[in-house]
């Protein structure tokens, strides 16, 4: 089965793809052989299902556990913050914080930044 | 030391070649081997860092300043300039102490003669000030490097060497290329013997139940899962817990997310232990070092910039640095050489001459990880043998050290 090359998957176990170069709302994607309308802009790094992903299902990236759907996503979908939660909860915080620690001005609306900036190495 | 290397290492070759490969590197008394002979000029305090630095300006890259800025005194401070003075990749230490800095000069000129390597010191308030103690330093400077330049050269096997990954600069490319194949670089070395050390557990945040299941035994999983637990506890004193609003818009959803791209650096291999700073791997295999003070925040971040999560790396032993960056980092290190990993390919276009490997060829399907891997531990044997790295060649040479403190001033390894 084929996929688009414009979609990297990190790992034989995932069920999202990253994208690798940046894509168009209205770009058609190939996904195991079956095409997909993209209905957002979607930059370099970010996500889509790779199939469809009932809601609570746990997301996997670079084979790992990066979080549950917190709807159903279908196959070809963003997956971002609208329908993907954080299952983290720190050791030092159980027994009395949320596990959503996403802050809550989730998007940088000052810059088009696509990349990370982050000051932590 | 005899070059080994050719220009045929330089093309894309695999590495499935390279058993028939003869490295060569300085063999020091101490039995322990490294793949550049250089001589410090380290200064003991900030005071004294300009008559260093003066001293060691010359047209002559082996000679490196590294130093300590506190006048106070610092376990940690004292433990890694120790390490570094005693390092694989050096031969010998002039000390340049103002005289009435804390630092123990003395205990750390009997540790490098110990080693067996040349150490000498000055001291400026001694030597008449300024200008005495740099003519004198330059001229001692030329005595240390007719002794380090004797150095017997042998045989030096991937099984010798220890290697160091950090990611600085990171974007959104990050964790799609260069962080994973440098996992398969890293892979690639545990698999021939080499001590391989990856670290920041304040990016291993959210990846504590990954870092159980690979590690050698349940306790060390517990060990390694409490270090991420303290760097969480102290990001968040600090405000910098979670994940940036830029992390969001580069495409990245939860702070596990992230982790794991940055964890992606550190390969598949059995985790055999966890060092602190100035504490070299007691055997083959994947260590974590744990760089986040113990206790209360007591002098502000843990690490300022890359550059001391670098010092630290080498202060581990390690002979080089694999350095993976998005949006493209410079920097080299005194000491060990810095090999530049570019995820970005947009990044590469803009900086070629910085970048050692193009690993965001990935993104346009011109390269796999796995032949990305391969480059990379090209880029190794090439840098073992004698090449300089980019950073190297266009003398780059930060450093720095600063204030810390670890619980356990002999920290034990677990393995």
């Amino acid at each position: 089965m084929s996929t688009d090359a414009r979609l990297i998957r990190l790992h034989p176990d995932d069920n999202c793809l990253v994208a690798c170069r940046p894509m168009r709302a209205g770009d058609r994607l190939l996904i195991d052989d079956a095409i997909f309308e993209l209905d957002v802009d979607l930059p370099v790094g970010h996500k889509v299902a790779a199939r469809d992903l009932v809601a609570g299902e746990t997301v996997r990236k670079c084979g790992a556990a990066i979080g549950r759907t917190s709807t159903a996503v279908p196959a070809g979908k963003h997956l971002h913050l609208h329908n993907l939660r954080s299952t983290y909860l720190a050791a030092h915080l159980v027994g009395g914080a949320q596990s959503d620690r996403v802050p809550k001005n989730t998007v940088d609306t000052t810059t088009n930044n696509t990349t990370d900036g982050s000051s932590v190495s | 030391m005899t070059t080994i290397y050719d220009e045929q290492h330089d093309s894309a070759h695999t590495t499935s070649g390279r058993s028939d490969l003869t490295l060569s590197g300085y063999l020091r008394s101490d039995g322990r081997k490294g793949i550049r002979n250089n001589l410090l000029v380290v200064y003991l305090v900030e005071c004294a860092h300009h008559v260093a630095r003066a001293i060691a300006s010359r047209d002559d890259p082996t000679v490196q300043l590294v130093g300590f800025p506190g006048c106070y005194p610092n376990d940690y401070a004292d433990r890694v300039l120790t390490a570094l003075c005693v390092h694989p990749n050096v031969g010998g230490c002039l000390l340049v102490s103002l005289g009435c800095e804390s630092f123990d000069r003395q205990k750390l000129q009997e540790a490098v003669r110990t080693s067996g390597r040349w150490a000498e010191s000055l001291v400026i308030q001694e030597e008449g000030g300024t200008k005495t103690t740099i003519e004198r330093g330059r001229s001692l400077v030329d005595v240390g490097l007719s002794v380090i330049a004797t150095a017997p050269t042998v045989a030096l096997e991937l099984s010798d060497l220890v290697v160091g990954t950090i990611c600085g600069g990171s974007d959104s490319t990050s964790a799609i290329t260069a962080n994973p194949a440098v996992g398969k670089a890293f892979d690639t070395l545990v698999a021939s013997g080499a001590r391989c050390i990856f670290e920041e557990t304040g990016e291993l945040i959210g990846c504590e139940d990954h870092l159980r299941e690979r590690a050698a035994t349940p306790e060390l999983g517990e060990e390694l899962a409490g270090r991420v637990t303290k760097a969480a506890r102290y990001y968040e004193t600090l405000g910098h817990a979670s994940i940036a609003p830029g992390n969001l818009a580069g495409g990245l959803t939860t702070i596990e997310e992230k982790s794991i791209g940055a964890y992606a650096k550190s390969g598949s291999s059995t985790i055999q232990g966890v060092i602190e700073p100035g504490e070299l791997p007691r055997g083959p295999g994947l260590f974590l070092l744990d760089v986040v003070p113990d206790g209360e925040p007591r002098y502000g971040w843990p690490n300022i910039n890359d550059t001391t999560e670098i010092v630290e790396l080498i202060a581990c032993g390690a002979h080089l640095i694999l350095f993976t960056t998005g949006r493209g980092s410079v920097v080299g290190s005194a000491i060990s050489p810095v090999i530049k990993v570019c995820a970005n390919p947009d990044t590469y276009k803009k900086m070629p001459d910085d970048m050692d490997v193009d690993a965001g060829r990935i993104l346009y399907g011109e390269a796999t990880l796995d032949e990305v891997g391969a480059e990379i531990m090209d880029q190794i044997i090439a840098t073992v043998s004698g090449r300089p790295t980019l950073s190297e060649a266009l003398g780059h040479q930060e450093f720095q050290l600063g204030y810390k403190v670890f619980r356990s001033a002999e920290p034990g390894c677990l393995a």
